[in-house]
């Protein structure tokens, strides 16, 4: 009989172990106050964030009809109001800009190296562009909000191969986590 | 208790040495039960018993049961994981998550609480600890809204009043909206607690 209240014990203990186990997102409270039995169960909420970044920029950007003058200058032909890209990050963040293609689609298979960028600040450092490398238009070690990053364009033209025409050429612009 | 009289029963009729072992077996059982629950049912018993001969003698057990106040509160969930957030999301400031839903089994009015466990959410990450304030997770009891702070102890339940009747098994859905910043929010791990607590008015 000794044997079978033992048995009937532990079989209780493990009973109300397993119990205790399973309601771990459950509160038995007698009294209500606080003070009298806490009645109190948790919810942890969690989320990953993983490194997001966003950036905006028109579409499409026209640029100023060459003149004369502005054929075989070695200064090229500048946009006169820069094209605004805002760039937002929640870490470091870099941002380059590269052509689609190797050549300006037209009239004309000009050289996608005719096209340049600069920065408002830095007016005469042009940056040529390429289809393979890209060229460092933003960077930040530390996360940005809507930072706005205005580029401005430059094209050089040449009397020999630059027929009349329209042309276009796209530009990609690509953030990296540094 | 049904199983305590019976025996007194037997033990007033002369069988007192036959039945004393088979009541103490008997008792075993009701007494662990009795330790079991007694913290949830205290109790009063009194009996007075007066045979002074004869071929009968009877006793009249009463038995005094307390009604205590009572509550159960459980969730379904121990966990909300928010979606994963997006650059959109980001823009917009903010992402929602489902939360859990509470269950309450109660015998006497109550309220339910709803507060972050702690003023920031524990971070893990590459970066430094942003201490994102736990004002950052907001609770609805809608999908919609409208939003509260988690950052104080503010009412879940009941939606309007004081305090909600006694219930056999009220569910309450909670809701989450967590806000995030372009700036203060590096990547990595997030985690709050939050505690949620019924207190009787």
């Amino acid at each position: 009989m000794k044997v079978t209240r033992i048995i009937a014990a532990v079989a209780m203990s493990t009973v109300l172990a397993g119990t205790a186990q399973a309601q771990t997102n459950t509160a038995n409270c007698t009294g209500g106050t606080a003070s009298a039995s806490p009645c109190q169960v948790q919810n942890t909420v969690s989320a990953t964030i993983p490194w997001v970044a966003r950036m905006e920029i028109a579409s499409a950007t026209t640029l100023p009809s060459p003149t004369a003058q502005d054929f075989g200058a070695t200064g090229g032909k500048s946009t006169t109001t820069p094209t605004a890209l805002t760039v937002s990050a929640n870490a470091g963040v870099t941002v380059t800009a590269t052509a689609a293609t190797a050549a300006w689609s037209g009239p004309y298979a000009k050289p996608a190296s005719d096209l340049r960028i600069f920065l408002p600040a830095s007016p005469s450092t042009f940056l040529t562009l390429n289809n393979t490398t890209g060229q460092p238009v933003f960077n930040s070690t530390a996360a940005t909000a809507a930072t706005t990053v205005n580029i401005g364009y430059n094209v050089l033209y040449s009397w020999g191969t630059d027929v009349p025409g329209s042309y276009s050429l796209a530009v990609n612009y690509t953030l990296t986590s540094p | 208790m049904i199983v305590l009289a019976k025996c007194g029963a037997r033990f007033l009729l002369g069988n007192a040495t036959r039945h004393r072992t088979r009541m103490s077996r008997a008792i075993a059982a009701p007494l662990l039960l009795l330790l079991v629950f007694g913290a949830i049912a205290p109790r009063t018993a009194s009996a007075q018993a007066a045979c002074n001969g004869g071929t009968s003698c009877s006793v009249t057990v009463t038995l005094r049961l307390g009604r205590p106040e009572v509550f159960r509160l459980s969730l379904n969930q121990a966990t909300t994981v928010v979606p994963a957030l997006t650059a959109a999301d980001f823009a917009a400031g903010l992402k929602d998550a489902t939360g859990p839903v509470l269950t309450v089994l109660a015998n006497a009015p109550y309220r339910v609480t709803v507060q972050a466990a702690s003023t920031t959410w524990q971070y893990t990450g590459a970066s430094a600890n942003p201490a994102k304030s736990s004002a950052d997770l907001r609770w609805s009891r809608t999908a919609g809204g409208p939003w509260t702070s988690s950052s104080g102890a503010t009412t879940l339940w009941p939606a309007s009043g004081t305090a909600a009747p006694a219930t056999a098994g009220q569910t309450i859905p909670l809701f989450y909206r967590t806000l995030w910043q372009w700036t203060g929010s590096p990547p990595g791990a997030y985690t709050l607690p939050v505690n949620l607590t019924l207190t009787s008015p």
